[in-house]
């Protein structure tokens, strides 16, 4: 890979008749792991279908490794594709699918290539049962291996943890992780925040066919500075805390909730940071818990969404 | 109206065979009163042992009595107190909402006028009033398993399974099931079996889970059985993490990073010489959390 | 502070129930007037009602034609006019065309829809299941089966040609038993061929194939190879028809293989008909895999 693979979209719209899809989106992914979320029906399926060059943008362009997926049939050799439906499983072992999709692709050597693709994600390449009998999990890992076989730059992935039970997911993700980790460029889709928050922090959300936000989602809380964080506090001294945070200027809201909790209301959550800890050695206050509320992921999707 | 008894499902020495494969190989479980979470990977018998509750099928050993009642001799009696919404999104495509829940509640021996009104009820609880009358076949796949979970409750039952229920739901949806669902079972005295592969969501809301693997359960406990006690304490601030980290290991703490982030071992003095590191640096302390054991640590422990 | 007796907050939440629960038998009636309804149109779009409508139409129309030649025409002695036991001869296409009708669309769309597990899941088995379905494939069927002859007969009786007050309970009795002999054949055949495919159009078709195929195939063997006459217990509508002229205590004026047999050979052959029909259905829907 001479050239970093990226993914850009430039001002894409679509619409099919009166319904706008997507509307006005931009983006440029490099490497690593990017979730793309949002909302049923906020135009994710449509979007990927763009990137794959099986939908042709109604404005706009979609850039893969700097060409257009859709016209350029040979970009297709660099991009692997796990769409989300249930394939047809021929009754051929892994190796036998694997390999006929190598030789699709047109590789010089389809077997090694299947049974590379195959060890990448942890299945034996040996192994001679046929498809139909692999449990779905297997199944799901068996498209990534035909997705991987041509080593391809950019990964595109539509909910590939379906189905898939908690032992699996967990590996899913890692291999997902460590697949952007080898500088390949990876979009996920998904509805579970919790996983999309160990494959990385790179986010695009998408929103009622538009593009809600892009970047790091820790750095996007900090870009929604019109909402006040909130912050729990479990402490020995709340009230005495509590007064303290106010009278430093820290905290624009205090709320004690039970015996040894404050829930303190910021807008300025850096300072409110860097106050915490000299505050609550001044005053004697013990510190046992400092928690965000609404600054994981959730919460910043579903500010993003329901803007 | 029957006292209810402690134990919901009780199970013993459960076997089921399909042919030669042994589905489940002498299942012990005692699901009690509460929400309960069914947790395994797939082809680990959780879908199996469902049927059995229904009765559905009959087992090949052991015993199993659902309200103190054997689902394989008095099946129609232990599924008209059970209310049940299935993994898969497949619904009668022309029935308008409220039709098809009136009719399932009236199949579960609700008189007609008491099945119309609880029907009408029930969806306006799952925030599917104003749709009420729409075909199911134009409902998104949020709006249909908001349809099976109204369908399930409507008859009032004494116990409700759900399979995925938050399957294909988005982020915000979600969390919206999971509060009905919490809300359906602590609030309105239901009480609820849910299977599910997200351990998150089952950490959430349930009281106890139940792990099924390879056909027989490896773990049962209550959610405040598996979050015991505090196995350490993680540290997360906005710069300068390494000056942290050697300050606390200085002062003879166990310290582990992973990026930002501290994970000091347990010890009771820890939080007092967090905070006094913290405000010596003059760094911003974002994130001060003891570490528990999760639902995930236990899961995964289990089946390796 | 005091009560104010005028000002009362009212609890929304959620109500148990606890009022009276139906006997699981009931679940029965209710499955039975649900699929009654939906096959006839009922509750659903005009569109549902149109062929329903059409095939009562068609069964009652020679019904409806004699009552009014009897009555417009005096003169016309009443066996020129169609009489009870032919009747189901004579309509042999609007009931081949309202069982595969019915049948398919009572069993097809639950097994293709999921419904048929969510009914399952409640207190119901599969032969529970079957037996309501079945008493409303019948209990429709019966509307052609019947209900032409009793307009017949009501309007006979009005109109003054009806039988003497002596014999007309007999007369009713026969009614019933050729529209229930009529229903039941039709029922067991149609709902056999319904529980091999889950689409409605493919049972449909194969409904009408079965009640015409094997009465030509073994009309010609019996015509051409002289095959014995008990084989056209085989051709279905025929056998109805003969059993309904039986009934009657008629005979028909065609010559058929099935016209010489005896009645009771002609009654086991329906009865073992009907019989094997309702197996078939029930043996398919227990192999049927129908829990996800």
């Amino acid at each position: 890979m001479t050239r970093e693979p990226r993914v850009i979209a430039d001002g894409v719209s679509k619409w099919f008749g009166p319904l706008v899809a997507v509307a006005d989106v931009s983006f440029d992914v490099g490497p690593g792991v990017t979730a793309l979320l949002g909302p049923n029906g906020a135009g994710k399926s449509t979007m990927f279908r763009m990137l794959c060059g099986l939908a042709r943008p109604s404005k706009g362009t979609v850039r893969v490794l700097g060409r257009d997926p859709r016209t350029d049939t040979d970009v297709a050799r660099h991009i692997g594709l796990v769409p989300q439906q249930e394939g047809v499983f021929e009754p051929l072992t892994a190796r036998e699918f694997v390999a006929l999709s190598a030789r699709l692709q047109g590789l010089a050597d389809p077997v090694r290539a299947a049974a590379a693709a195959l060890e990448q994600v942890d299945l034996d390449p040996s192994d001679s049962r046929r498809l139909p009998t692999y449990s779905k999990g297997m199944r799901q890992r068996v498209k990534v291996a035909q997705a991987l076989v041509h080593d391809p730059g950019v990964l595109i992935l539509d909910e590939p943890l379906t189905g898939l039970d908690p032992r699996q997911r967990v590996d899913m993700v890692l291999l997902l992780r460590r697949l952007g980790a080898e500088g390949r460029c990876v979009i996920v889709s998904s509805h579970v925040l919790g996983e999309v928050e160990r494959l990385g922090s790179q986010v695009l959300v998408m929103s009622q066919g538009r593009l809600a936000a892009a970047g790091d989602f820790r750095e996007l809380r900090a870009l929604m500075d019109d909402r006040p964080l909130r912050i729990r506090v479990r402490t020995d001294r709340p009230r005495v805390l509590a007064g303290a945070l106010l009278e430093a200027g820290a905290a624009v809201g205090v709320r004690l909730d039970g015996e040894d909790v404050l829930e303190v209301d910021t807008s300025d959550a850096r300072a409110l940071a860097r106050t915490l800890a000299p505050v609550s050695r001044d005053r004697g206050a013990r510190l046992f818990e400092v928690h965000p509320l609404d600054a994981d992921l959730e919460g910043v999707f579903r500010y993003l969404v329901e803007r | 109206m029957a006292e209810r008894a402690p134990t919901v499902i009780s199970a013993r020495g459960v076997v089921k065979r399909y042919g030669q494969t042994v589905a489940l190989a002498g299942l012990d479980a005692d699901i009690g009163p509460g929400i309960t979470g069914l947790l395994g990977s797939n082809g680990a018998g959780k879908t199996t042992f469902i049927s059995l509750v229904l009765g559905l099928r009959s087992r090949d050993g052991g015993e199993l009595t659902v309200q103190g009642r054997d689902p394989a001799t008095a099946g129609i009696e232990v599924r008209q107190r059970i209310g049940y919404a299935p993994e898969h999104h497949d619904l009668p495509a022309e029935l308008s909402a409220t039709d098809l829940v009136r009719h399932l509640a009236e199949m579960h021996l609700l008189p007609r006028r008491a099945a119309i009104q609880r029907a009408n009820d029930a969806l306006w609880l799952v925030g599917l009033g104003e749709e009420r009358f729409r075909p199911v076949a134009t409902m998104s796949t949020g709006q249909r398993q908001r349809v099976k979970l109204a369908a399930a409750i409507a008859h009032d039952p004494e116990l409700v399974l759900l399979d995925e229920p938050t399957d294909g739901l988005d982020p915000v949806q979600r969390t919206e099931m999971l509060a009905l669902i919490r809300r359906i079972g602590s609030e309105f005295g239901m009480h609820i079996l849910v299977s599910s592969h997200h351990l998150e969501e089952v950490e959430r809301i349930c009281d106890a889970v139940v792990i099924v693997e390879a056909g027989e359960v490896v773990h049962a406990a209550t959610l405040a059985d598996v979050r015991r006690g505090p196995e350490g304490l993680v540290v997360e601030v906005d710069e300068r993490a390494d000056e942290l980290a050697s300050v606390l290991a200085a002062r003879g703490f166990e310290v582990t990073r992973d990026g930002d982030v501290l994970v000091l071992g347990a010890a009771q003095d820890a939080y007092d010489a967090v905070r006094d590191a913290v405000a010596d640096l003059g760094v911003g302390l974002r994130r001060l959390e003891p570490r528990g054991r999760t639902l995930e640590d236990v899961y995964l422990g289990t089946s390796a | 502070m005091t009560a104010a007796p005028d000002a009362r907050l009212f609890d929304l939440g959620y109500r148990s129930y606890d009022g009276p629960r139906e006997p699981p038998e009931r679940a029965l009636a209710t499955l039975a007037e649900f699929t009654a309804r939906r096959v006839l149109g009922l509750g659903r779009g005009g569109r549902h009602k149109v062929l329903p409508a059409i095939t009562l139409a068609i069964a009652f129309l020679p019904a409806l034609a004699s009552v009014l030649f009897s009555v417009i025409a005096e003169d016309i002695g009443v066996d020129e006019l169609i009489s009870y036991g032919e009747y189901t001869f004579f309509i042999g296409s609007a009931l081949a065309l309202f069982t595969s009708l019915l049948a398919p669309e009572a069993l097809c769309p639950d097994r293709r829809s999921g419904m048929l597990g969510l009914y399952l899941a409640g207190p119901l088995d599969r032969t529970r299941y079957l037996a309501a379905k079945g008493a409303a494939v019948v209990g429709v069927m019966l509307l052609i089966t019947i209900g032409p002859l009793l307009f017949m007969f009501a309007a006979f009786v009005l109109a003054g040609h009806g039988p003497s007050l002596g014999d007309a309970p007999l007369l009713l009795v026969r009614i019933v038993a050729s529209g229930i002999a009529t229903a039941l054949l039709y029922a067991a055949l149609s709902m056999a061929v319904s529980s091999f495919t889950t689409r409605r159009a493919a049972a449909a078709v194969a409904t009408v194939l079965l009640l015409a195929v094997p009465a030509s195939v073994v009309r010609s063997a019996i015509e051409s190879a002289d095959a014995p006459n008990a084989l056209d217990l085989l051709s279905f509508p025929f056998v109805a028809a003969e059993l309904s002229y039986r009934i009657f205590g008629e005979m028909p004026d065609h010559d058929s293989p099935v016209t010489k047999l005896s009645t009771p050979v002609v009654a086991a052959g329906l009865a073992a008909a009907v019989a094997l029909g309702f197996l078939v259905c029930w043996l398919r829907y227990r192999r049927l895999e129908s829990f996800r």
